[in-house]
This record gives structure tokens, sequence and C-alpha cells, in this order.
């Protein structure tokens, strides 16, 4: 019994080290990543994301939610997605707050190819946005899919020897 | 099983759950708004006032001074010598500009919010000597008009 209880101590004692170093690591990696790509990869373990699929049904089906492009102005006006409302990420967190103050509120939002809209989903969680995602693939996803889509459609009026 | 050893069991697994909590938590710490957020962010970094900033510019220095506003509102008017590396776009942008990760940065913005979060942001990405400018252009702009 007695070196079951030394087994068991043992044991107790390395678990205490093992977490404790889990603890440190943590608050490391926490501190600073290797790049900005590094950051973004931790952060995209979880991260909830909307494809350009889903997100084009939403806007087909006229869904209420808010979409929102975080990159700079210059970007925004030479293109961006239907319905969208720039706000850049520079100044996110506290333009959002001032036009949306209710905190379950749906938003999605893209940047130019997904990292900074990685990093302003995460900011918006912090201040409390919970129902936040992230566009996979950013506005490139969406103008390469939207294109395809044109692309196929232009197809299949040919098929039935339509067309103008 | 003894009493003693179910006893040291329990523990165990309470540790165990206890630290996993723990890690969970350092990890999506969460705030009530962006006010609280900047004001804890502001605790874990460094500010540099004005009359720092200023002294370090007539001393000529070596380091790098970068505006993170938004490009419209750093064209209307900024600190002579600032770089204008949006906020938006920092952590993919600044390796281009600044290599040296212990190189000295001053960041500022309008009034010293933004900044912070900032230099937040760069510290989480390895740039050791990042100072965020307490009052921002606001301050600046305020103090050359007087």
């Amino acid at each position: 019994m007695r070196r079951r209880h030394g087994v068991l101590a043992a044991f107790l004692l390395a678990l205490t080290l093992v977490s404790a170093g889990c603890v440190k690591q943590s608050a490391d990696k926490y501190q600073a990543f290797e790049s900005s790509k590094a950051l973004v990869d931790d952060l995209l373990i979880r991260m909830p994301q909307m494809s350009v699929k889903e997100l084009q049904t939403k806007l087909e089906n006229e869904e209420e939610f808010i979409l929102i492009d975080v990159r700079e102005l210059k970007e925004f006006n030479s293109g961006a997605i239907p319905g969208a409302l720039y706000i850049s990420r520079g100044v996110l967190e506290f333009t959002v707050e001032q036009k949306f103050p209710e905190k379950d509120a749906e938003m999605i939002v893209y940047c130019k190819k997904g990292s900074r809209g990685v990093l302003a989903v995460d900011a918006l969680q912090r201040i409390g946005y919970q129902n936040v995602k992230n566009l996979e693939g950013g506005w490139t996803a969406w103008k390469d899919k939207s294109f395809k889509d044109a692309v196929d459609d232009v197809h299949e009026n040919s098929d039935d020897g339509g067309g103008c | 099983m003894k009493k003693s050893t179910i006893v040291l069991l329990v523990l165990a697994v309470m540790m165990t759950a206890g630290t996993a909590i723990r890690v969970q938590a350092q990890e999506t710490k969460m705030y009530e708004n962006a006010k609280v957020l900047v004001a804890d962010v502001k605790t874990r970094i460094t500010e540099i006032s004005l009359e720092d900033l200023k002294k370090k510019m007539d001393a000529q220095e070596d380091f790098v001074l970068i505006d993170v506003r938004d490009k419209g509102e750093f064209i209307k008017g900024s600190i002579p010598s600032a770089l204008n590396i949006s906020r938006g776009l920092l952590e993919f942008k600044i390796g281009d500009k600044v290599e040296d990760k212990s190189k000295e940065i001053v960041l500022f913005c309008k009034s010293g919010s933004r900044s912070a979060l900032a230099t937040a942001a760069l510290k989480s990405i390895g740039y050791t000597n990042v100072k965020s400018l307490a009052g921002g252009w606001v301050a600046w702009d305020k103090a050359a008009q007087e």
C-alpha cells in the first residue's frame, strides 16, 4: 500500500510539473509568434469560417446579417462584395461597437485573401461579439467564384441555344 | 482502493482540469468593450510621452516612427518623418520596412488607442522594442499649434 502511494505521489508530482509547463508554454506562445503567418495559422485552428458558397446562399436568401470589408478604402473602392460595409481593420473595434452595439449580431468579415479577416474576427470576439465569421479566401475567392459562376451560366445558356 | 488513494486520484484529475481551463482562459481573454480592452493592453505595453518623442527626434536618434492611421487620415497631416502603415496591414507590411525585430519603433494614431493595440500586435509577432505615443496625433498637433 505504501508503495502504491509513493507511485501516486510521483505521478501527481509529474502531472503538476507537466501542467505548469503547459501553462508557461501557452503564455509564451501567446506573447510572441515567429511571424504574422504563424499568428494567423494559430488563430485559424479555432476560427469560425464561412465559404463563399455559403455566403452566396445567404445573400440570395436575403438573410439578415452584417457583411464587413476590413480592407483599406482604396481596395474597397476598386471592388467589393455587394452589400458590404467598409470598416477598415484599423478602426474596426471602435467603429463596430458604435454602429452595432448588439453583441449577438451576425457578422461576416472579409479582407483580400483571409489573413486580415482572421485577425479581425479575433479582435471582435475579444470584445464580446460571438457570432462573427471570417470569409474563407476573402475577396479573391469571392471574385474567382463569381467569375466561374458567370462562365458556367454562359455555358448553360449556350446549351439551350439561347444567348444575346 | 483505499480512501486516501481515491482522494489523491480525484485531486490529480481536478488539477489537470484546472490547468486545461487556465490555458483556455489565457487564449481567449474577453473584454466588455473596446475601451476596457485598450485600458488592459495599455498596462502591458510601453507608452512614450510627446515630450520624450520630441527629444528623440531632436537628438536624431535612430528609430522608426510609424503612423498607423488610415491613409486618408495620414495625408491630411502627420508627424514629420513618419511612415504610414495602417493598422489594418501592419503585421503583414512591417517586415518589409523593419527587418530587425529589436529595432526601436514608435507607433502613433489619432489619440493613442489604435496604436496601443498595434503595439501589442507587433509584440505578439516578436518585435521587442515598440512604443505607443500617448495622446497620438491630436497631442502632437495641439502642441504644434501652441
